[in-house]
């Protein structure tokens, strides 16, 4: 007889049974919900912002099939007849992009420079179709994308003045177009050139290949004519790869959501135990009836789908709702949220599975209960629950190698496997570490304290429950802490190492620049010591992969990681490489590595590794002085300068600003501020990862309380006996507050032990796999004292009020039930 | 029908001990047996064996000509949904059920269909009395009240044999006199066996036969 299929049986065996104790089962039903609705939140928002960013970097690219792409300031416009040229090529256009910042307007600029009036004619996209009437090629027109116009609230006939580089170059609205999301604008190519100050230069050739030819033939073809400091990719590849540089950060906060619907599985796993338990004679009252031991297990396991299948529900609505707020909030995400139907039946059957696998082991115990025995002896478990350490060390062994797996599609799969193996370990472990532990409490001759210890002691199997479910949320608290402590001190200790001067000059676009006479200004002004020019442009280091970051800046800054101690050739330049450059390339110290820089070849041998927190897409250093003998680039991306004692860094401030243009168009900040905005940044992040870890200490201190409430419905009998012998309601309440801080207690102890544990798997395994980033080991000493102040001490409370109905005249009554 | 033959069983362990020893009886349909006996001497173990809820050492126990020891753990479940029906000391009335839901629990494990379980739910209430309190739940019900549902639910079935271990234990001496009143009735109007296990002469007097259970078997009460 299948309990679904049977709506009266089901009804008595499930549905009653879980009504009768509804605010636990809505528990449960929460804290699945809540797993369900953050994984679901963070997904659709990292994915709407992923789309969006794909989106609008692939709109950049226009409709052609491949693009030929410069790094840096691009390559030499003499490939271009060279491309149109090659048999095979087709549509071919050129393209100038460059990024300015709008003076006054306090926004940045993407501009784009086409042959308008062949993109007209073309009619390839709209933004082109609508300037057909217009005189496309005047040089001082501009037009701009609908996102840009909003977001710098411009209209047709405005004046635009546009910093770009050194220049200010004046533009007056067109017209404004229809455009994706992205703020750009177009301007006509030639014009471009030479207004933008690009003469000669492009940033990409745009194509498509006839299809009657051999693609491959064709591309063979080009890959010969490309100089080194240009790629032939086509435009999704460009947006995946833009795509793939935000993956660990949602892959990480995703796993972090799913620790919260993990909490809850021991919350289910906790509430079945005890339902089970409390339940026991009501089981084999069953059973004796006729209820088969199958139909019992199916029972539990029902019973575990549907508050799974509730809390799925719960959390799809409240998943989505949080997910609509969310990219609301984000002011720069103007992504629209879509929702498909497979992520939803994809976290529903999550939430589902979770609640299910909770159940599994209730379920067994319940189809196994002694149906005489439990007839004769009602809730008294006589089976002691011993753990399993062979079982516990099995997976603890299988945790270790793991370790030391690479990752898998750059994701730390194996790390976080050996975190999910330390735990259920560590689970299976609890009941020893329990039993054991309430062995070394000290004792004492308190009638209270006696008492909650001899009834922990009676009932260590029901209380290792309480405590896994503590060890799990709270070990995560602790591992992220400490995580968290280290990363964010070692991000303080690079900042401080990287920017040592008295004050920064950073441009704001990412493309413009000082130039020498601008920095001899500040070098001459009273007060300035002394000043270092830093420039940051983009090589092509592999032609299949994104270009890197080039940094070229003093290297005594860098907080370097591994150096070469051997002498090279003088012939070679040494430049010193971020971690991410490293993995994703295979370098080591050593290593012989060629690129372009300003057309000319470069042979470099990788000097150091230096610890970087910033490119995520690889960046590779050169000394200053060496990129001026190597290149005739004289743009400045950035100052660091130092001051005499006696200057303040205010009028310090205000002077380098006067020395450059007199407004805004520079950022010159002190180097504290620098550091402190770089934290503000990772506060925010490990803000959202702390919430979600307070989520899952709170669902395992509802565990507590869960026990602590059921403890008191199975005791009833019990209390009640204390309150005959002359316990007043403050000692019951007492007794339970000692358990609960025990309890808490013991959590605490297991989870700062484990958290310890996980802690370092994540700082020397996980984030360098994610994330590429290295980092001390700096211990959260306040915050983990905090944590194990006040889980006990919150375990207490929450037992207290949990279990006040013991203290109720009702368990007086409870004693004539034992008559 | 019912034939016990040769039953024996012995605990292991630190208290090991045999606790039933050549224990027979046969019964037939209408049959009410009260066993007697001194604590420890084995009567809730013999009905745990009866109802299949435990396996002897040696020998049978068939019911209805189903040998119920040769069953396996399943089939026994089954077997003892359909045909026996039982009254604890404790009621263990299930307390999310109200007394219609109680009583009906063993015809919806019997698949037995809505209209005909209503009909038999509502034959019994109005059998022990209870008939007016039908939509109340077991913590409304008085002990004696508790224990005519249990009754009800064990005679719901019309199983072939209903155990009951000591029925009246938690009652006061008017509630044990209706409730063997109405086990001894019902159990007559339903032509079942009745087993009844218990310390009390008043109650085991109600019965037909009175058996007494010792070391070396049934044995007739003197």
């Amino acid at each position: 007889m299948n309990l679904v299929r049977n709506p009266r049986l089901f009804k008595a065996l499930v549905w009653l049974p879980m009504r009768a104790h509804a605010g636990r089962t809505l528990l449960a039903m929460i804290a699945i919900a809540l797993g369900v609705s953050l994984g679901l939140a963070i997904f659709l928002m990292t994915r709407a912002a992923t789309a969006e960013s794909a989106r609008a970097s692939r709109s950049l690219f226009g409709e052609a099939q491949y693009i030929i792409q410069g790094a840096g300031d691009g390559f030499d416009e003499s490939l271009y007849p060279k491309i149109v040229r090659t048999a095979g090529v087709i549509s071919a256009m050129p393209v100038i992009e460059v990024r300015g910042r709008v003076i006054g307007r306090d926004a940045s600029l993407t501009i784009i420079g086409r042959d308008l009036l062949r993109g007209a004619a073309q009619g390839s996209d709209s933004s082109r179709r609508d300037r057909s009437s217009l005189n496309a090629l005047d040089p001082n027109l501009i037009f701009l994308s609908s996102a840009a116009a909003n977001s710098f609230s411009a209209k047709v006939g405005d004046e635009l003045a546009i910093q770009v580089g050194v220049a200010r170059v004046a533009y007056k609205v067109a017209a404004i177009v229809p455009f994706s999301n992205q703020s750009a604008a177009f301007v006509d190519i030639a014009s471009a050139q030479w207004r933008l100050g690009r003469l000669g230069k492009l940033s990409r050739i745009e194509f498509d290949i006839d299809a009657s030819t051999n693609t491959e033939e064709v591309i063979a073809a080009l890959q010969k004519l490309l100089p080194n400091d240009a790629k032939l990719t086509t435009p999704k590849n460009e947006s995946n790869q833009a795509a793939q540089l935000t993956r660990p950060i949602a892959i990480n906060l995703l796993g972090v959501a799913l620790v919260a619907l993990f909490t809850g599985m021991f919350l289910v796993y906790s509430t079945q135990s005890l339902a089970i338990r409390r339940r026991r004679r009501e089981f084999a009252v069953l059973h004796a009836l006729g209820v088969t031991r199958k139909q019992q297990m199916n029972s539990v396991l029902v019973t575990g789908l549907a508050v799974g299948f509730g809390g799925a529900i719960l959390g799809l609505a409240v998943g989505v709702a949080l997910a609509k707020i969310g990219l609301q909030t984000v002011s720069s995400m103007r992504a629209p949220l879509v929702i498909g139907g497979w992520e939803l039946i994809l976290f529903a059957s999550l939430g589902i599975a979770t609640s299910v696998i909770g159940s599994i082991a209730p379920a067994l115990n319940a189809a196994g209960i002694p149906t005489a025995q439990a007839l004769k002896s009602g809730d008294i478990d006589e089976r002691s629950n011993r753990g399993h350490v062979v079982v516990a060390a099995g997976f603890w062994m299988i945790a270790i190698p793991l370790l030391a797996a690479p990752p898998v599609f750059e994701l730390p799969l194996f790390g976080y496997l050996a975190v999910a193996f330390l735990l259920f370990g560590s689970v299976l472990l609890i009941p020893l570490f329990t039993r054991h532990a309430l062995d070394f409490l000290p004792k004492r001759r308190i009638v209270t304290y006696q008492t909650a210890l001899a009834q922990l002691r009676g009932v260590a199997h029901t209380a290792t429950n309480s405590v896994a479910t503590m060890l799990v949320s709270v070990s995560l608290m602790v591992a992220m802490s400490i995580m968290g402590a280290s990363l964010r001190g070692s991000m303080s200790e690079w900042a401080e190492k990287m920017f040592p001067a008295d004050l920064l000059v950073q441009m704001n676009a990412s493309l413009s620049h000082l130039d020498d006479n601008a920095v001899l200004a500040i070098e001459s002004a009273p007060g300035v010591a002394r000043v270092e020019r830093m420039r940051v442009t983009s090589i092509l280091l592999d032609k299949t992969k994104p270009s890197i970051t080039l940094l070229a800046r003093n290297v005594d800054s860098l907080l370097i990681e591994d150096e070469l101690k051997r002498s090279f050739s003088a012939s070679l330049t040494p430049v010193w490489i971020n971690r991410v450059l490293a993995d994703r390339d295979n370098l080591s110290i050593g290593d012989e590595v060629r690129f372009s820089l300003d057309g000319q070849p470069v042979v470099a041998v990788v000097q150091g590794i230096w610890r970087d927190y910033f490119n995520a897409n690889g960046a590779l250093v050169i000394e200053y002085a060496r990129y001026r003998e190597l290149t005739n680039d004289k743009r400045i991306s950035g100052l660091s300068i130092w001051l005499d004692s006696q200057v303040s860094t205010a009028a310090a401030t205000e002077l380098v600003r006067k020395s450059i243009h007199g407004d805004a168009e520079v950022n010159v900040t002190l180097p504290g501020e620098n550091r402190a905005r770089l934290l503000r940044g990772f506060d925010a992040l490990f803000g959202i990862i702390y919430l979600l870890l307070v989520v899952a200490v709170a669902i395992g201190l509802l565990g507590i309380g869960v026990n602590a409430s059921a403890q008191v419905l199975a005791r009833r009998a019990e209390f009640g006996v204390l309150r005959h012998l002359g316990f007043t309601r403050k000692q019951i309440g007492a007794v339970l507050s000692i358990e609960g801080f025990f309890l808490g207690l013991l959590g605490s102890i297991a989870g700062l032990l484990l958290g310890s544990v996980i802690g370092a798997i994540m700082i020397y395994v996980v984030t360098p796999q994610s994330f590429h980033w290295s980092m001390d080991l700096h211990v959260p000493v306040t915050v983990l004292i905090g944590l194990a102040f006040f889980i006990p001490l919150a375990s207490a409370l929450v037992a207290f009020v949990s279990g006040r109905g013991a203290m109720n005249d009702d368990v007086v009554r409870a004693v004539k039930e034992d008559w | 029908m019912l034939s016990i033959r040769n039953l024996a069983k012995a605990y292991e362990g630190i208290a090991a001990r045999r606790v039933l020893n050549n224990v027979s009886l046969e019964a037939k349909s209408g049959d009410c047996f009260a066993i007697m006996g001194d604590s420890g001497v084995g009567k809730s173990t013999l009905l745990n064996i009866v109802a299949g809820l435990d396996v002897p050492d040696d020998g049978s126990v068939a019911i209805e000509d189903v040998v119920i020891t040769q069953l396996d753990e399943t089939a026994r479940t089954l077997f003892r949904r359909a045909r026996m029906g039982f009254v604890f000391q404790a009621f263990h009335l299930l307390p999310h059920l109200n007394l219609v839901d109680n009583i009906g629990l063993p015809l919806v494990l019997n698949d037995v269909s809505p209209s005909n379980t209503q009909q038999r739910v509502a034959e019994l209430l109005s059998a022990i009395g209870l008939e007016s309190r039908a939509d109340s739940y077991p913590r409304d019900l008085s002990g004696g009240e508790m224990q005519r549902v249990a009754v009800a639910r064990a005679l719901v079935h019309k199983p072939a044999l209903i155990l009951a271990d000591e029925p009246t234990g938690n009652l006061d001496a008017d509630s044990a006199t209706h409730i063997l009143k109405l086990l001894r009735d019902q159990s007559k109007q339903c032509n079942s066996i009745l087993l009844l296990v218990t310390h009390s002469h008043t109650a085991a007097n109600t019965m037909d036969r009175v058996l007494r259970l010792t070391a070396h078997g049934l044995t007739p009460a003197a």
